[in-house]
């Protein structure tokens, strides 16, 4: 059943993203190529023809990255509250599937989105610098900094691994916020958007507020100084250390990610288990 | 097999200012048509809701076809709400398929025959529909599965007099004779013809509980005109 609703999700909101995409990397396309041309005219047909174009395309790729980024928030928003919480939530929880099935429905699809968003982002941006010598130049430079990196710190993959690790509980992490924040709104009778933007804000106010007095708890226990000089000490070199330094750091991140999107997958879970009210 | 296909007891529902369901006691039978009848605002929407798990009861208990309200029960009911539900960006042809996932009960063959009947356009999207060809296209796909209990949230409020007649005989001809059909209304006399049963709501309580063979033979009256005696104003 999982897999029919993922079908169905992405039938609802490819109509919306692949366009969307499609947009970007045509807009950084233009942009390139306007940027890049040149030609041997007088300067005035050169402000109208090149410059003014270049300019209006140029805005027009920075708003669309922008966009990019608030339409997939806004949908992911727009779906769960639509699809669940509003009136075709009358047919979804009709449906013989379980709350949390809903839920990984939307949110597998979102993530889809969400590392494809950050892709599209990307590929805009090497179409945007792209030219004859750009890209061999960046592929020695990648190349080398690889080669340097395996020679100097054999284990440096294991932080491209926590870090690709971090972008996917990031983002369900910020998903499940956003979800959680929702189901919380909707359990007043009036004003539920108005609730669920106060829900939001409040969950956010405690994630700082923990992360805060965990930081400080931290720093304050007995020889913290002395323990991280002898979780370091017996790297052999300073890159060793350095990359043990920046793997502790992201590996932290990451459990501080996993901790907050278990505990909004809990709030979803219980309410949509226990106080599922629709209007 | 379940005698009952809904059972609760001293069900409750309330929400912020109103007691929409006052604890009632409640069994419904295989076989039969049932009406379930009261005025505007009496809690008819709340317990149909209820039985679909769409809104969590505050006490009492409630088992709808054998379960409480959840996966097990959403594969044997078929609820057509009071509101648009469907999923407008899609097609007719693409809510059957919807439908045909999800549902192993569904008979496609039966939707497009009554789509054709209708002579509606299976290639038209729900968003371009009007509000009765929308209410005939979800009538259409919740009598299109073969459910032991039909749940109709007021299936004949917002269409025609002519539609009234084809959305009463198609209940009639299609339910599942070992299931039972709940039609909510307060339009009594439309729906009255078809009902073996029939059960008065009042202010969240159930005021009557009888089949109209029996009211008719102990109160020489019609349905409706019982129904606008007990309810008046």
């Amino acid at each position: 059943m999982l897999r029919k609703l993922i079908k169905y999700e992405f039938q609802a909101t490819a109509r919306y993203f692949l366009p969307m995409y499609l947009l970007l990397l045509v807009f950084a396309g233009l942009t390139h190529l306007l940027i890049s041309v040149s030609f041997s005219v007088n300067e005035t047909l050169r402000t109208f023809l090149v410059e003014i174009p270049s300019a209006v395309m140029s805005f027009a790729y920075v708003a669309g990255l922008v966009g990019v980024f608030v339409i997939t928030v806004l949908l992911v928003v727009a779906r769960f509250y639509k699809n669940l919480l509003g009136n075709e939530g009358y047919l979804s929880f009709t449906l013989p599937v379980t709350p949390m099935q809903h839920v990984w429905g939307k949110l597998i699809p979102a993530l889809v989105w969400g590392i494809a968003g950050y892709t599209v982002m990307i590929l805009s941006i090497v179409i945007l610098a792209m030219d004859a010598n750009t890209i061999p130049y960046f592929a020695q430079v990648f190349g080398s900094l690889g080669e340097a990196m395996m020679r100097e710190a054999p284990h440096s993959w294991i932080l491209f691994l926590l870090l690709l690790l971090l972008l996917i509980v990031g983002i369900l992490h910020a998903y499940l916020e956003i979800y959680a924040a929702i189901v919380v709104g909707c359990q007043v009778k009036k004003l539920r958007i108005l609730a669920g933007f106060g829900a939001y804000v409040g969950f956010s106010m405690v994630e700082q507020l923990l992360m805060s007095i965990g930081l400080t708890a931290l720093v304050m226990l007995p020889d913290f100084p002395a323990n991280v000089y002898n979780l370091f000490r017996y790297m052999q070199t300073a890159e060793d250390a350095a990359y043990m330094v920046l793997e502790v750091m992201v590996g932290c991140l990451l459990l501080m990610n996993i901790v907050f999107a278990a505990a909004y997958y809990i709030v979803v879970w219980q309410l949509l288990r226990k106080r599922l009210n629709l209007e | 097999m379940e005698e009952y296909l809904i059972s609760c007891r001293d069900l409750g529902k309330s929400f912020p200012g109103c007691r929409a369901l006052n604890g009632i006691n409640l069994e419904l039978p295989r076989g039969r048509i049932i009406g379930l009848l009261g005025p505007n605002g009496s809690g008819k929407s709340t317990f149909l809701k209820l039985c679909n798990g769409l809104l969590t009861p505050d006490r009492g208990e409630l088992l709808v076809c054998g379960s409480r309200p959840g996966v097990e029960s959403k594969k044997h009911v078929s609820y057509l709400p009071e509101r648009s539900y469907l999923n407008d960006w899609m097609t007719v042809e693409q809510m059957i398929g919807f439908f045909k996932d999800f549902y192993a009960d569904f008979e496609e063959a039966r939707a497009y025959d009554m789509l054709a009947r209708l002579a509606v356009d299976p290639a038209k999207r729900m968003k371009t529909m009007s509000k009765g060809t929308k209410e005939k296209v979800q009538l259409i796909l919740v009598m299109s599965r073969r459910a032991q209990l039909y749940l109709l949230d007021e299936p004949i409020g917002g269409v025609d007099p002519a539609a009234r007649d084809f959305i009463l005989s198609t209940i009639i001809t299609n339910y599942n004779p070992e299931g039972s059909v709940v039609i909510s209304t307060h339009l009594i006399a439309d729906v009255e013809n078809i009902l073996d049963d029939v059960i008065f709501i009042n202010s969240g309580n159930i005021v009557l509980c009888d089949s109209v063979e029996n009211i008719r033979a102990k109160q020489d009256k019609s349905v409706d005109m019982l129904f606008r005696e007990v309810f008046r104003c």
